[in-house]
């Protein structure tokens, strides 16, 4: 019982402080600061608990019975921790940003009480331990995030929300349909390394592949996969460090994580393989790999663009699902941590342009690296990682991506990885080379003054952190305490079983 | 301030001086590993890299006059990227140095802003993320196949489409036939001094990953040497193209495309039969080393000229390094190409080596007569003077091997030839017309297929337009989110009757 008190403190930590940011008024700003970052200072704790007592063998299971037969679990394995620190790490940076930001700017309470119950949201569908507590966290997540996308109030927001609404209620009950279905062949069963179903014998195959796709086309909507991605670049609509958190890591790879918690420890990656439903992700991943950075191509809205490169990025994770063998499943699951350091990167430097001198447009970006540096800097690290340039974290998740293919001797996949990188190059380099290589044009003036820096040093400060965790990840990817470690210590664990 | 920027280049001349060959070093925390080691290749390669560096450092600081900051920001970071590339000697090193030179030189082509700057520097960098992509892709595939990062391993295995890729991949770099449209744009259009390393040195590192990537002990199979052979020879030939060029810079990449030729069709011949692959390694290693002082120093000469006319100083230097690559006796040319002569006894090889001496020595005239257009100033001082180091040691590499020079007329015909080839263009006043840089990149203009990439580049309206509205309506179409959950629900009912 003790070790289960852990997980609910876990997720209080997350969760109370969201309670009292409600109840505060408008002007406290400090003291609503105050309590954010003793959530978050909590929350980090407790991770690094969790994670030093899991590498001890400890085991950390939370159970209560709603109806017979049908349980809520909590449970604490190598794969959550993952999701759980990923989320985290990125909350206490996006809190730091998202006080710079919102700085002097309406209803701050309901945003940070909201942006709090996501975090909780998040890390509750990481510590799922079956696929009924992950729906719960799943749709939990769908009703949190609907304050903050309409944050801003304007049309294009109000018009974002109903899109967004749309598809993932859409997609939650489709995800509902599958779960129900492999419900009433097996009742209440926990997530296990290594899947559970091919026991279930009597079942024909069809069923299992029909279910599958049903769980996938739920899954698919929060991970922005090809035809279900619409929603992701209208929820752009919203401000930059909602975007940053949720539409680049949080939402996106719930989505993710739920298609790996169903491959891995639902079927079972021998079983899918069985099935022959590898294919069927492959061929999605793909299509939405490509589709995703030629539409890129064609955006002139820099959130826009980072927004199809998202969609894109996503599908790695899923591409390297789909991959059989230990490289694949290594590639796809770092790319989970690596893409949200990427890609939040790239948020929070669109974020602080857009703020600092109003910048938009990809036309207006000229000469950002005169103007911001260190920003620019940080967005250059993080589009080279986007390209997969060593030594940074994208580097590793190409590196790995492309070994499983050729282990399995898949050369479509070969030449998708290829053009892929060869577009995300055609959409990231001329961002960087219209920061580095034109100059300012005169119209771009500063909002307000920052005493000499380039911007405001809350938005300054966290990017420059991603900018360096993300060369860090791909320089001591080898090292014990990198992502890479962590996923193959997972996957090791996978295939063994 | 100004000589703190020349330092690294020094450190790294002193270095490359001083290095044991045998000088071995590993870093265990970054990424996979790297070793850097030093063994003959990587010892020539450095000394020349290095020395051509510094004398082009030095001459930049002297000819670069705006954004100087800027450029040797750049320049610095293309020099760490060349330098270590000659001793890194495994695969993730090689190619982190090799990405970091290959992005990094695109800064120093488009030094000058112009619109023809800002043209070759796109067109480069296209050519340079693409061999990025095949080359990733081809290490990759070694590392698979031979489980080990380390160049010593890959010895004795089936190797498969990684080699193919590598080829292409470095042959971007080098200037292969088909591959080298880049070249006179970003040769012609860079600052002297980048052009000189961009020429002399960077060209190089494309064959130093050849060298590197290939080794004695591998199989071939036959399609991999005659299509290197095929394309080194075209290569030899596509030089006399720069015969139509008015720019002095453009002819010298010319010269170069035609000079690389003669590696890649040696190259071809190496592992074609590798029973002879380390003797024609050594020839071609010096061949390179000696095009490396020359071009650099005609490179450098080429800005000099424009500038002062070929004074008396110019006019020196221009007839030893011409003389040199043209491969007239005495010269360290003439030493090379004996060298490459003596490893093969094929008869077309000798033939096309012949050949592409006749052309260097008609773009070598051209050069000539398009630099007596310039107006001759004698300055008190000359930049010109700064080559001179190069040039000493152009020449001095002739004695370097040996002191034994055998003087025959086929060294001597070539000029001839080509002379007599001048004087019946001047006696029938045929008209040299010009052409534009980068031939067979103008076949793909009409295809107009880099349009696509270079639009946030490009004037807006000049798109493609139809492309844009077609992606804009399917982009239209699947954001109405009823349709998109017609085409799910369709796709799910054909699956379940399926």
């Amino acid at each position: 019982m003790s070790n289960s008190f852990y997980i609910i403190l876990l997720l209080l930590s997350s969760f109370i402080p969201a309670l009292i940011i409600f109840v505060l008024k408008e002007e406290q700003n400090y003291l609503r600061n105050f309590f954010n970052l003793i959530g978050i200072f909590f929350k980090l704790f407790f991770v690094f608990f969790l994670i030093n007592a899991v590498l001890n063998n400890e085991e950390f299971v939370f159970r209560y019975e709603f109806i017979k037969g049908l349980e809520f679990v909590l449970k604490v394995d190598y794969l959550a921790l993952l999701f759980s620190t990923l989320s985290s790490i990125l909350w206490l940076f996006t809190t730091f940003y998202a006080i710079g930001y919102l700085k002097n700017s309406a209803f701050q309470s309901r945003f940070f009480g909201f942006f709090s119950l996501c975090v909780t949201a998040t890390v509750g569908l990481s510590m799922a331990g079956n696929l009924f507590t992950f729906f719960l966290f799943y749709e939990f997540l769908t009703l949190v995030t609907i304050p903050l996308i309409i944050h801003n109030q304007n049309l294009e927001s109000k018009k974002a929300l109903i899109v967004y609404l749309k598809y993932t209620i859409f997609g939650g009950v489709v995800f509902l349909a599958g779960i129900s279905l492999l419900y009433s062949q097996t009742g209440s069963v926990e997530f296990i390394s290594g899947g559970y179903l091919d026991q279930y014998t009597q079942t024909t195959p069809l069923f299992w592949q029909i279910s599958f796709v049903i769980l996938i086309l739920g899954l698919g909507v929060k991970a922005a996969i090809f035809p279900l991605h619409g929603w992701l670049p209208k929820a752009m609509a919203a401000p930059a460090p909602v975007s940053a958190l949720l539409h680049a890591v949080a939402v996106v790879k719930a989505g993710a994580f739920g298609i790996i918690r169903v491959v891995y420890e639902v079927y079972g990656i021998n079983f899918i393989q069985e099935l022959n439903l590898l294919n069927f992700l492959m061929i999605i991943s793909s299509i939405t790999i490509l589709y995703g950075s030629v539409m890129a191509l064609y955006q002139t809205d820099i959130k826009k663009r980072l927004a199809y490169s998202t969609i894109s990025q996503v599908s790695y994770i899923i591409l390297g699902v789909s991959i059989f063998g230990a490289f694949g499943t290594i590639g796809g699951m770092v790319h989970l941590v690596h893409q949200g350091v990427m890609k939040i990167t790239l948020f929070f430097c669109a974020g602080a342009f857009a703020l600092t001198y109003g910048i938009k447009k990809i036309e207006q970006m000229n000469g950002l690296g005169k103007l911001m540096p260190l920003s620019s800097i940080a967005f250059t690290i993080a589009a080279l990682g986007m390209i997969g340039l060593p030594p940074t974290a994208g580097f590793m998740t190409k590196w790995y991506l492309t070994l499983g293919s050729i282990e399995n001797q898949l050369w479509i996949v070969l030449v998708v990885l290829a053009l892929s990188s060869l577009l995300n190059a055609a959409y990231f380099l001329p961002l960087v080379y219209r920061i580095w290589f034109l100059n300012p044009t005169l119209q771009n003036k500063k909002m307000e003054s920052y005493k000499g820096f380039e911007s405001s040093l809350l938005l300054v400060l966290p990017l420059v952190f991603t900018a360096i965790l993300t060369l860090l990840l791909g320089i001591f990817a080898f090292s014990d305490f990198s992502a890479l470690r962590w996923v193959i210590d997972i996957v090791k664990m996978e295939y063994s079983s | 301030m100004n000589f703190l920027v020349i330092l690294p280049f020094v450190l790294g001349f002193l270095f490359s001086l001083f290095v044991p060959v045998d000088f071995f070093y590993r870093v265990d925390w970054f990424l996979f590993g790297f070793e850097f080691r030093v063994d003959y290749i990587s010892k020539q390669f450095l000394l020349f890299t290095s020395f051509i560096w510094l004398i082009s450092a030095v001459y930049a600081m002297v000819s670069i006059k705006e954004n100087k900051k800027s450029y040797f920001f750049w320049f610095i970071f293309t020099y760490i990227g060349n330098l270590f590339l000659c001793i890194s000697f495994d695969v993730i090193s090689f190619y982190l140095f090799f990405s970091l030179m290959s992005l990094s030189s695109f800064a120093l082509i488009l030094h000058n802003r112009s619109n023809e700057a800002k043209n070759a520097a796109f067109v480069y960098i296209k050519y340079a993320i693409f061999g990025e992509v095949l080359i990733f892709f081809g290490i990759i595939n070694l590392v698979f196949t031979f489980g080990a990062f380390n160049f010593s391993n890959f010895i004795n295995a089936d190797i498969s489409y990684s080699h193919l890729l590598i080829l292409i991949g470095f042959g971007i770099k080098i200037g292969m036939f088909l591959l080298h449209s880049w070249l006179p744009l970003a040769h012609s259009n860079a600052p002297a001094s980048a052009s000189a390393v961009l020429s002399a040195v960077m060209l190089k590192a494309g064959i130093l990953g050849w060298f590197r990537f290939f080794n004695s002990s591998l199989e071939y199979g036959e399609f991999l040497p005659y299509s290197l052979m095929i394309l080194g020879i075209l290569g030899i030939f596509i030089g006399f193209y720069g015969l139509f060029q008015d720019k002095i810079k453009a002819v010298l990449a010319y010269s170069s495309i035609s000079q690389m030729g003669f590696v890649v069709l040696m190259f071809g011949v190496a592992i074609y039969d590798t029973k002879n692959y380390d003797l024609i390694l050594i020839a071609i290693l010096f061949f390179i080393t000696h095009h490396a002082f020359n071009k650099a120093a005609i490179f450098l000469l080429a800005n000099e000229i424009s500038k002062n006319g070929l004074n008396k100083l110019n006019l020196f230097i221009f007839f030893i390094t011409s003389f040199s690559l043209i491969g007239l006796p005495f010269t360290s040319g003439a030493m090379a190409k004996d060298l490459l002569k003596s490893e093969v006894d094929l008869f077309f090889v000798l033939t096309v080596l012949t050949i592409g001496s006749i052309i260097t020595s008609i773009l070598m005239i051209r050069f000539y007569l398009l630099s007596k257009k310039y107006e001759i100033k004698n300055q008190s001082f000359n930049n010109s003077v700064l080559i001179l180091p190069l040039i000493f040691v152009s020449v001095f590499l002739a004695y370097i091997l040996d002191f034994n020079f055998s003087f025959n007329i086929w060294q001597i015909l070539p000029l001839f030839i080509a002379i007599i080839f001048f004087v019946v263009i001047y006696k029938k006043s045929f008209d040299i017309k010009v052409l534009p840089q980068g031939d067979i990149l103008n076949l793909f203009s009409f295809l107009s297929f880099d349009r696509t990439f270079s639009k946030d580049i490009e004037d807006e309206h000049k798109k493609n337009i139809s492309f844009v509205k077609r992606i804009k309506i399917l982009e239209k179409f699947l954001n109405k989110e009823s349709y998109v959950f017609l085409i799910v629900v369709l796709m799910l009912i054909f699956m379940i009757l399926i």
